[in-house]
């Protein structure tokens, strides 16, 4: 009998409800399915997202570049999210939960993800916050993304003012999960890298996709 | 007694003539030595060169050109190094024109025979950048004068060139380089201002508006290639590099065992935030 409990006790923490439980959408983009909605699940309480936009990033290389990932962007409350340029980032406030989804279209070492974030923190002034380097230290710690595999940042507030973040690197190989416990802003911190001031060409074409 | 006198003191002058020969012979022989080690530098990379020539092109070194063209690069930089002024002028003219030139020969085109060609051509494209981005500082300086300020019948070629140069530097050695991975050490911090100072170079040239590239020879899906420097993109890469390397400053601990060697790391750190600082001055004329 106790063998049975410790090997329940060992399933139910290896296991966990996916972060994003996505809605299936109509369209794709680079064979990757555009979803309409999802469920977060989030430190065992669910919410209802709307998916606002979606968009493929990709790195300049030498000619062509090369295409990192479609991401799709979802939030609590679609009618108040602003869909310009301007007014993206300003309308996080406005939500209550925030994701993003990125599915990836290559392997990507968790370092250059690191980097790449720490690039688009440093354009919109947030590169030296305590709170950004501890999410980034959370990046590293879920580890290098895979192609077709998906890395989704989530951000929940709670009426204290403070807000929950959760990220989830999934693979074929499974899931790994991590989150930390931020003050007010961190949703809008996060949301910079894909609403705010852009870190190179391909960001911008990627925010512009985003908010059409 | 004289005769013996005259004999020895023959004796004393002759072996003296000979001393000084050999004392002559010896104090040459520095100057030989150097001569045929050069000679034998020079042997040596006339060999390097032909042989990185070779593997430049070789299938096999080409099969990864993206991001970075990891096989090829290290034959580019031999070649680079061991070739001559002319020999580098006359490789971006016959290259560049292979490269807008040739033409995929097929009516209606496969997209595997697209791709193929189209790889091709990045093949040579990618081993010209290379080649470009490691030509040593003081040999780019005798380029510039022998063949943009000597108008030379390749100055046209030369201005490519440096702008492959600028592109491998921008995109392959600091971009998909040693900001992938981050200035994690200040090693590449050094490095990247290094490499930063190159672009800069190019970008204060008294001609940089004629740097430029412009490539018609690939085939859809791949776009035409045209770009001409823009010297602002100097104060953008200082600046990037001034974000990366000012949190690096902040954060810096010595790794196990390098406790001894932290003050001498710290003090490289603030030469070249220091560098950094200067050069963004210069460009922004604020202190």
């Amino acid at each position: 009998m106790k063998y049975m409990i410790l090997a329940a006790a060992i399933w139910s923490g290896a296991v966990h409800a996916d972060l994003l439980t996505l809605k299936a959408g109509s369209s794709q983009k680079e064979n990757v399915n555009i979803s309409t909605g999802a469920t977060a699940s989030i430190e065992g309480a669910s919410y209802e997202l709307t998916t606002v936009g979606s968009g493929l990033r990709k790195k300049k290389v030498v000619i062509v570049p090369v295409k990192v990932y479609v991401g799709q962007l979802l939030v609590s409350d679609a009618a108040r999210f602003v869909k310009t340029a301007q007014g993206a980032l300003p309308s996080i406030e406005n939500q209550t939960t925030v994701a993003f989804s990125m599915t990836f279209l290559r392997d990507v070492p968790a370092s250059n993800i690191k980097e790449a974030f720490h690039g688009g923190f440093d354009v919109n002034n947030l590169g030296s916050d305590a709170e950004v380097n501890a999410f980034l230290a959370l990046v590293d710690q879920v580890g290098a993304a895979e192609n077709n595999g998906t890395l989704t940042v989530a951000v929940t507030k709670a009426a204290d003012g403070s807000e929950t973040l959760a990220i989830e690197n999934k693979k074929a190989s499974g899931a790994t999960l991590k989150t930390m416990k931020a003050g007010k802003g961190m949703a809008s911190k996060i949301m910079a890298l894909w609403l705010g001031n852009v870190a190179d060409d391909y960001a911008g074409e990627l925010k512009a996709e985003l908010l059409q | 007694m004289k005769g013996l006198v005259l004999l020895l003191t023959l004796a004393v002058v002759l072996t003296g003539c000979d001393a000084i020969d050999a004392a002559k012979a010896t104090k040459n022989m520095p100057k030989k030595m150097d001569d045929t080690v050069k000679k034998m530098d020079e042997t040596e990379c006339a060999l390097k060169q032909g042989i990185s020539f070779e593997a430049m092109l070789k299938e096999e070194n080409g099969r990864v050109l993206t991001p970075v063209p990891f096989d090829l690069m290290p034959f580019a930089k031999r070649f680079a190094e061991c070739s001559s002024d002319q020999d580098l002028a006359e490789l971006a003219y016959l290259w560049m024109k292979k490269i807008n030139e040739v033409t995929l020969d097929i009516p209606s085109p496969t997209e595997a025979q697209i791709e193929e060609f189209n790889h091709r051509q990045l093949h040579v494209y990618s081993a010209l950048q290379a080649v470009a981005g490691f030509i040593p500082h003081d040999k780019v300086v005798r380029i510039i004068q022998d063949h943009v300020y000597g108008s030379s019948a390749y100055q046209d070629s030369v201005f490519e060139l440096l702008m492959l140069r600028m592109q491998f530097i921008r995109d392959v050695r600091l971009e998909n380089g040693l900001f992938s991975k981050g200035l994690i050490n200040v090693g590449r911090v050094e490095l990247a201002v290094e490499l930063a100072d190159e672009v800069d170079y190019l970008a204060r040239l008294p001609f940089a508006g004629s740097i430029g590239i412009s490539v018609t020879g690939f085939v859809e899906p791949f776009p035409d290639v045209k770009e001409t420097l823009d010297p602002a993109q100097a104060l953008a890469m200082w600046q990037k590099i001034k974000m990366k390397a000012e949190r690096l400053n902040v954060d810096m601990k010595p790794g196990p065992g390098e406790e001894g060697t932290f003050p001498a790391s710290k003090a490289k750190m603030a030469q070249a935030l220091n560098k950094i600082n200067q050069r963004i001055s210069s460009w922004t004329g604020r202190p």
